[in-house]
């Protein structure tokens, strides 16, 4: 582990951009159809509880990794497989973003560059930031939240103000029932994003009051949930319906339609930057748990060491994963039960073993 | 940096990586040099000499920047300001593509101010028209949609001079924009609407016509005239069902489609003095419409309510404008007129089995199992018995600069 301290203010404004990441640009949720919004706010209920899993077990083990304590509840051998299992998981996802970003790019606005200069150049920068130490992302984010936020100010004024929102296109509520709603919601939006935070577990250990995690880590779950929630509603009351379910990117599209005066218009550049930080931030923490967990994991001298080949390996992985967009978007909805294992049930398991042990151990005295 | 563990001997090293960043990063696949892009400022697509080779005849209006952006031109020959290709091919994007074996540069689309259909296209369909422009990221779909009526096809509708605005496609878009905010009566479509409302079923889209002989249209001298030979003019709404271009609405008809969908800015209207046929021109300045739907016995309803106000324009007429229960009269022939004009157009939508007011949704809306019920069978069986009631309330708020007119009769 590295001696360094994270602030509460810079783990809220990692964790916020974190759960941007990718959600707020990609098609989510629209399988639900018109109430995808009650969908998303479901699941941050959801997403609630799964941090009270992941804070008890914070709690009892405060100083270690979530790599660490595995292997105190699971026992040396089992604990250091699944542990392992959940490196390449994080490294899996880390490559899915890169390449969700050159995808992006590539079919949205550099229609000639290679992926792969595109995925060299981000995972470079990724893995610049990580070798200066955690600390420096933290403080990076923090800057880049207030732009975001500025980002996403602007984003929103323009397109209320543009007329082509209409609110009525939402409606009618629960229009095939609750069925689709919590189809959809569980376990699809539990896992993407709230789910992920499992990947702060790493990073927990860091702060320097860790008595404020619970406000950092509540305060992102809520305040996402209602902006995802939200954007879903703006972008389906400009599009409809129809155009949302077959977008690719759909709050790409909703922006792009402003035109003010025939003077502000292609605002498209706003979307674009706001996916660049947010997989930036979300990418790079999965690449530092990644590459912390095998640090902790192989006991290795300085995460340091093997930064570079775990960020080739990543980018390799954004390549080679999938041929096309399509089987990459089929992808993720495999990777779906491996990550309802490993985000839902290993750590519920992991709850239930550990207090267990407590029981016993209270016997025991 | 040297304290951030970079030692001091790789110094050297570094400055020549920053060096090599510098060059690399400034660089960019997919830079466009300005000078060797092809504008593309208007696109014509006529139908093409067979079913299956060649299904389309596509027509691109690029811009001639060096005549456009005005200054002395010196004793140079003036060059028309915009020229045209045409290629024919199956599909939208391997005819676009065609063309550079004729253009100077790559054809370049987020300037495209206007997308012309020929009519004969719009009759066999244009459901497969517009999937090449939602997907390419290219293309904008904010730009308007019109199809070209009457003999002239859609490549001689782009290319008629005009002497106001040098290019013919901009002086489409701005005479529609001009015709949609003055007259209100041809509402112009986005590309994105035509997309919206291909899915749904029913369509509507702006006509254009030629008006005068379509030979001398397509020449700068056509512009040296006072009275130009051929001009452009904006004519009628086209009604498609399914994709296929159905039947043209004008006039009253046409106008009432703006006041239903609420899209009505300002407009101008006549009403009868006594005997006198059309003898009073009220501005109708402010409109607003809602439409709202009830389900009596699992049947929807559908209330169509207009707000409206206006001023006198021009009596032709000894009524004294200056008496409010005057004014009042006028209000209820007003009120008259306008729910003709409304009613007139559903009738005409009704017959033609077409839900162009997308009145569908109004009903999802309002009870969702009902329209589960009725969805299949709505356009068909459904929407042509629906009760449409219209209620229109219009205020004519002033008489302008006089109030009596000088005529006696």
């Amino acid at each position: 582990m590295e001696k360094a301290k994270l602030s509460v203010i810079q783990l809220f404004a990692l964790m916020f951009i974190f759960e941007m990441g990718t959600a707020l640009v990609v098609s989510y949720g629209t399988n639900a159809g018109k109430d995808a919004w009650l969908s998303i706010l479901l699941v941050m209920c959801g997403g609630i509880v799964l941090f009270y899993i992941f804070y008890f077990l914070f709690r009892q083990y405060p100083n270690l990794l979530f790599t660490g304590y595995i292997r105190e509840i699971f026992g040396k051998y089992v604990g250091w497989i699944v542990g392992l299992l959940y490196c390449l998981h994080f490294m899996y996802i880390c490559g899915r973003n890169v390449r969700e970003l050159g995808d992006l790019l590539v079919s949205s606005t550099l229609s000639e560059t290679p992926l792969l200069a595109i995925n060299l150049t981000l995972v470079l920068v990724m893995c610049y930031v990580i070798h200066l130490g955690i600390e420096v992302v933290g403080r990076t984010a923090e800057v880049f939240f207030v732009i975001l936020l500025l980002l996403g100010a602007g984003g929103n004024f323009f397109v209320l103000v543009s007329g082509d929102v209409d609110f009525y296109q939402i409606r009618p509520f629960l229009e095939h029932g609750w069925k689709p709603i919590l189809t959809t919601a569980f376990p699809h939006l539990l896992i993407f994003p709230f789910g992920e935070m499992i990947a702060f577990t790493m990073l927990l250990p860091y702060l320097n009051r860790p008595k404020l995690v619970k406000r950092a880590w509540l305060g992102a779950v809520i305040s996402s949930g209602l902006i995802l929630s939200w954007m879903f509603v703006l972008n389906t009351s400009v599009l409809g319906i129809d155009v949302m379910q077959r977008s690719v990117f759909p709050t790409l599209t909703a922006v792009g339609k402003v035109n003010l005066f025939d003077f502000i218009e292609r605002l498209d550049a706003i979307v674009v930057f706001t996916l660049l930080i947010t997989v930036f931030f979300k990418a790079s923490i999965y690449l530092y748990a990644a590459v912390i967990g095998i640090t902790d994991l192989f006991k290795l001298n300085s995460y340091r060491q093997i930064l570079f080949p775990i960020g080739t390996i990543v980018i390799f992985l954004s390549l080679a994963m999938a041929s096309s967009f399509s089987e990459q978007g089929e992808e993720g909805f495999l990777v779906q039960y491996l990550s309802v294992a490993l985000l839902i049930v290993i750590p519920l398991l992991m709850l239930v073993v550990s207090i267990i042990r407590n029981r016993f151990k209270k016997k025991m005295n | 940096m040297s304290q951030r563990g970079i030692p001091m001997r790789h110094k050297p090293l570094m400055l020549i990586v920053v060096c090599v960043f510098v060059v690399l990063l400034s660089g960019c696949w997919d830079r466009e040099e300005l000078q060797q892009l092809s504008i593309v400022s208007g696109m014509a697509i006529d139908k093409g000499s067979d079913k299956i080779k060649n299904r389309y005849r596509v027509t691109v209006q690029i811009i001639n920047p060096s005549q456009v952006s005005g200054g002395q031109q010196g004793g140079k020959v003036q060059a028309s300001p915009v020229t045209t290709f045409t290629e024919t091919g199956s599909t939208l994007a391997e005819t676009l593509r065609k063309i550079s074996t004729k253009s100077p540069g790559e054809l370049f689309f987020p300037h495209l101010q206007v997308l012309v259909i020929g009519e004969k296209v719009a009759k066999e369909g244009i459901e497969d028209l517009f999937d090449m422009i939602e997907r390419d990221a290219q293309f904008r779909v904010l730009f308007p949609v019109l199809i070209a009526r009457g003999h002239a096809t859609a490549k001689e509708t782009l290319e008629v001079t005009t002497s106001l605005e040098a290019i013919p496609s901009a002086k489409i878009g701005d005479a529609l924009k001009t015709s949609e905010e003055d007259w209100g009566t041809y509402k112009s479509t986005r590309a994105d609407q035509v997309v919206q409302g291909l899915k749904e079923g029913s369509v509507m889209v702006t006509g254009i016509k030629i008006d005068g002989e379509t030979k001398s249209g397509n020449a700068t001298t056509n512009t040296q005239q006072i009275s130009p030979s051929a001009q452009i003019e904006i004519k009628g709404v086209a009604l498609f069902k399914n994709g296929k271009l159905k039947n043209w609405l004008d006039g009253h008809a046409a106008r009432g489609v703006t006041w239903v969908t609420n899209e009505m800015k300002r407009t101008v209207m006549n009403l009868n003095c006594g005997k006198k046929k059309e003898a009073t021109a009220i501005e109708i300045s402010r409109a607003k419409s809602s439409t709202h739907v009830t389900i009596k016995h699992q049947k929807p309803v559908i209330y169509i309510t207009v707000h409206a106000e206006g001023a006198v324009l021009e009596n032709n007429c000894s009524k004294d404008l200056g008496k409010s229960q005057v004014l009042g009269q006028l209000d209820e022939q007003l009120e008259e007129e306008i729910k003709q004009e409304v009613l007139l157009t559903v009738k005409k939508a009704q017959k033609q089995k077409s839900d162009i007011f997308n009145f569908g949704e109004q009903i999802n809306m309002a009870d969702k199992h009902v329209w589960k019920n009725i969805e299949s069978s709505w356009e068909k069986d459904i929407f042509p018995e629906t009760e449409v009631y219209v209620n229109v309330e219009a205020i004519i708020r002033r008489t302008g600069m006089t109030t009596k007119s000088y005529l006696n009769k």
